[in-house]
C-alpha cells in the first residue's frame, strides 16, 4: 500500500468542551490510485487531508506512507488548496520551478542533462496546464482557474509520492470547474500520481476517481465506499450524462443524505417541508 | 404573507424614489470625483492656509515675533539657502536620523522576522519590546547622557531606541499576517525551516515591512529634534532653539518648512521605491 490511514481520529477542545471531528478512519490507497473523499461541509474531510499531509496531528491512529509513519509535512506529500497559494511575488514560471530552487534539489551537483531535464519538466507541465504563454505573469494578473492550474503544475514539479487536493476547484465558477476537471484528467493521464482528493461535489468525485469514499457528518466516519468502473478514456464531461453514472450519483447522494446522526440539519429540512 | 408583512411597515409614499437620484457630484461616499475637483480642493487647502497666514501676519494686533510676514520668511529662506550653516544643519540632522534609523532597521527587521516566524522567539523578544516601546524616548535622554555624554553617539542612540522596538514589533506583525497556506504549501514542496522563513515569510512580508520602515523614518525625525534641542552644537533642532533665543522667528519658520519638505521628500522616495519593488503587491492581488 502506498498510503495507509490506520484508525485515525481527531478531537479538539473548544470553549464548549471537546469536539470529535473524525473517528476510526481506516483507508488504504494504492500506488497511482485516485481516491476522493466526499461529505457534507464540516464532516472533517479537510481535517483528514491535513492529518495525512502532516499539517496537523491525529488524536489517535496514524498515517503511513510506504509503511513509514507520517510525522510532519514534506516533499513526499504535495498539496493543492482551495484558496490561491501561488507566491504572489514570483511569476508563474518562477512559481512552477520553485521546488527546484529548494535546497533538497540543489544538494548535489547536477549534470548538464539533469539541469536540462528539470527545465523541460517545468516547461512541459506549464504547457500541459496551458500557461506557458503566461509564464511571465504574476499571480495577481491571472484568473482564479489559471491560478489553480499553475498551483497544480507547481505541485507536480516537486514530484510528490502522494498529491493531496483540498477542494481545489471549490472557489471556481461551475464552467471553469468543469474545464479544470477535464484538465486534471488530462494531467493525470500524463503524470500518474497517487491522489487523495477532497470535494463536496459528487459529480466531480465520480468523474475523477478510481474510488469514492463517503464520510458522515461530525464525527466523520466512513459510511460508504464506491469503486468507479468507468474506463479512463471514457472520462469526459459527457460521462456525467451516462445513465450508469447518474445511477451511481443517485446512490452516493442517497448515502450522503440518509446519515444516522444527531445533526440538526436533516430535521430542519423536514420541518421546512412540513413532514 | 410576505406582502402583508411589507405593508405593515409604513413608508413615506410621497418621498421620491431613491434610485432615481443621481449620486452626489461633490461628496459621493467612497467614490471617485472628477480629478479637476480633487486638484481644486488640494489647492484650496494650501491657499486657505497661506491666505490666513498672510492676512494674520499683517494685522497690527498679531506680534511679528509670532507670525512674521511671508516676505520676511521668504527673505530668510533665501539667506538660509545661501549659507553654509543651513546646509550643515540639514546634513548633520539627516546623518543622525539615517545612522540611527539604519542601525535600527538592520537589527530590528531580522529579529522581527524571527519573532514573527517562531513562537519562542516571539516570547523572547516581544513582551520586552512592548514594554520598552511605551517608555517615552525623551525620558531616556538623562540616562543616555550619563552613558554617552553629548557625543554624536548619544543622538544616534536616541533615534535608534525610538525606532528599534517599534520596527521589531511591526515587522513581527507583518510576518504573522502571511497566510498560513503559503507556509504549508512550501513545506509540502520540501522547503526546510530556513527556506520557509527566508524564501516565503520574509519576501511575503516585505511590502508591509517597507511600509513600517517609512513610518519609522518619519518618527525618527521627531526623536532627533528632541535630542538636538537638549544637547547639540549644530543640527536643525539645535538651530531652532537658537533662533528662539534671539527671537529670529522668520528663521524658525524657514526651518519648520525645511522639516516638512525633507519629510515629504523622503516619504515620496519611500513610496516610489515601494511601488517599484513591490509591483506584485499592487491593487488586484488577493
Amino acid at each position: 500500500m502506498k498510503l495507509a490511514i490506520r484508525g485515525v481520529g481527531k478531537s479538539y477542545g473548544t470553549a464548549r468542551g471537546s469536539v470529535t471531528a473524525l473517528t476510526g478512519i481506516e483507508l488504504e490507497v494504492a500506488e497511482a490510485e485516485f481516491v476522493s473523499l466526499v461529505g457534507a461541509s464540516g464532516c472533517g474531510k479537510s481535517t483528514l487531508l491535513h492529518i495525512v499531509g502532516g499539517l496537523s496531528q491525529a488524536s489517535s491512529g496514524s498515517v503511513e506512507l510506504d509503511g513509514e509513519i507520517v510525522r510532519g509535512p514534506g516533499a513526499e506529500l504535495g498539496l493543492v488548496f482551495q484558496r490561491q497559494t501561488l507566491f504572489p511575488w514570483l511569476t508563474v514560471w518562477e512559481n512552477a520551478r520553485f521546488p527546484h530552487t529548494l535546497r533538497r534539489h540543489r544538494a548535489r551537483k547536477l549534470s548538464e542533462t539533469e539541469i536540462e531535464n528539470r527545465a523541460t519538466l517545468v516547461e512541459n507541465l506549464l504547457r500541459l496546464v496551458g500557461l506557458w504563454e503566461f509564464r511571465n505573469s504574476y499571480p495577481a494578473e491571472l484568473s482564479g482557474g489559471m491560478q489553480q492550474r499553475a498551483a497544480i503544475a507547481r505541485a507536480l514539479v516537486a514530484r510528490p509520492d502522494v498529491l493531496l487536493m483540498d477542494e481545489p476547484f471549490g472557489a471556481l465558477d461551475s464552467q471553469t470547474r468543469e474545464e479544470m476537471q477535464e484538465l486534471l484528467l488530462h494531467v493525470n493521464a500524463q503524470h500518474r500520481t497517487t491522489t487523495l482528493f477532497v470535494t463536496h461535489d459528487i459529480d466531480e468525485a465520480l468523474l475523477l476517481s478510481d474510488r469514492v469514499i463517503v464520510l458522515s457528518p461530525r464525527p466523520g466516519r466512513i459510511i460508504a465506499e464506491v469503486s468507479v468502473p468507468f474506463a479512463r478514456d471514457r472520462r469526459t464531461a459527457d460521462l456525467k450524462l451516462d445513465p450508469e453514472f447518474v445511477a451511481m450519483k443517485r446512490q452516493l447522494a442517497k448515502s450522503l443524505r440518509h446519515q444516522p446522526s444527531g445533526d440538526e440539519r436533516g430535521s430542519f429540512l423536514e420541518r421546512l417541508n412540513g413532514r | 404573507m410576505l406582502s402583508a408583512a411589507r405593508d405593515a411597515i409604513p413608508v413615506d409614499s410621497a418621498a421620491p424614489r431613491q434610485s432615481a437620484q443621481a449620486p452626489s457630484r461633490w461628496f459621493p461616499v467612497r467614490s471617485e470625483v472628477a480629478p479637476r475637483l480633487t486638484r481644486l480642493f488640494g489647492a484650496l487647502s494650501a491657499g486657505i492656509l497661506l491666505g490666513a497666514y498672510a492676512f494674520l501676519s499683517h494685522r497690527a494686533w498679531v506680534s511679528s515675533a509670532l507670525l512674521p510676514t511671508l516676505s520676511s520668511v521668504a527673505e530668510s529662506a533665501i539667506a538660509a539657502l545661501g549659507s553654509a550653516e543651513f546646509w550643515l544643519d540639514v546634513k548633520v540632522s539627516f546623518l543622525r536620523v539615517t545612522a540611527g534609523f539604519l542601525a535600527a532597521a538592520v537589527l530590528a527587521v531580522p529579529l522581527g522576522i524571527l519573532a514573527g516566524s517562531f513562537r519562542l522567539c516571539s516570547a523572547l523578544l516581544e513582551p520586552v519590546s512592548e514594554f520598552l516601546r511605551y517608555i517615552p524616548v525623551p525620558a531616556l535622554i538623562p540616562l543616555i547622557m550619563i552613558l554617552l555624554g553629548i557625543e554624536e553617539s548619544a543622538k544616534i542612540s536616541l533615534v535608534f531606541l525610538g525606532t528599534f522596538f517599534q520596527l521589531l514589533l511591526m515587522t513581527a506583525d507583518e510576518v504573522r499576517q502571511v497566510p498560513l497556506p503559503l507556509v504549508q504549501v512550501s513545506q509540502s514542496m520540501g522547503a526546510t525551516r530556513f527556506e520557509v522563513v527566508w524564501r516565503v515569510l520574509a519576501p511575503s512580508a516585505l511590502p508591509g515591512i517597507s511600509h513600517a520602515l517609512r513610518m519609522c523614518n518619519g518618527w525618527a525625525w521627531s526623536y532627533v529634534v528632541v535630542a538636538e534641542l537638549l544637547a547639540a552644537t549644530e543640527g536643525l533642532g539645535f538651530r531652532i532653539l537658537r533662533f528662539y533665543r534671539f527671537i529670529q522667528t522668520p528663521n524658525i519658520y524657514v526651518y519648520l518648512l525645511t522639516f516638512g519638505l525633507i519629510g515629504l521628500l523622503l516619504d515620496r522616495i519611500f513610496r516610489f521605491a515601494h511601488r517599484r519593488l513591490f509591483r506584485w503587491a499592487q491593487a488586484g492581488s488577493t
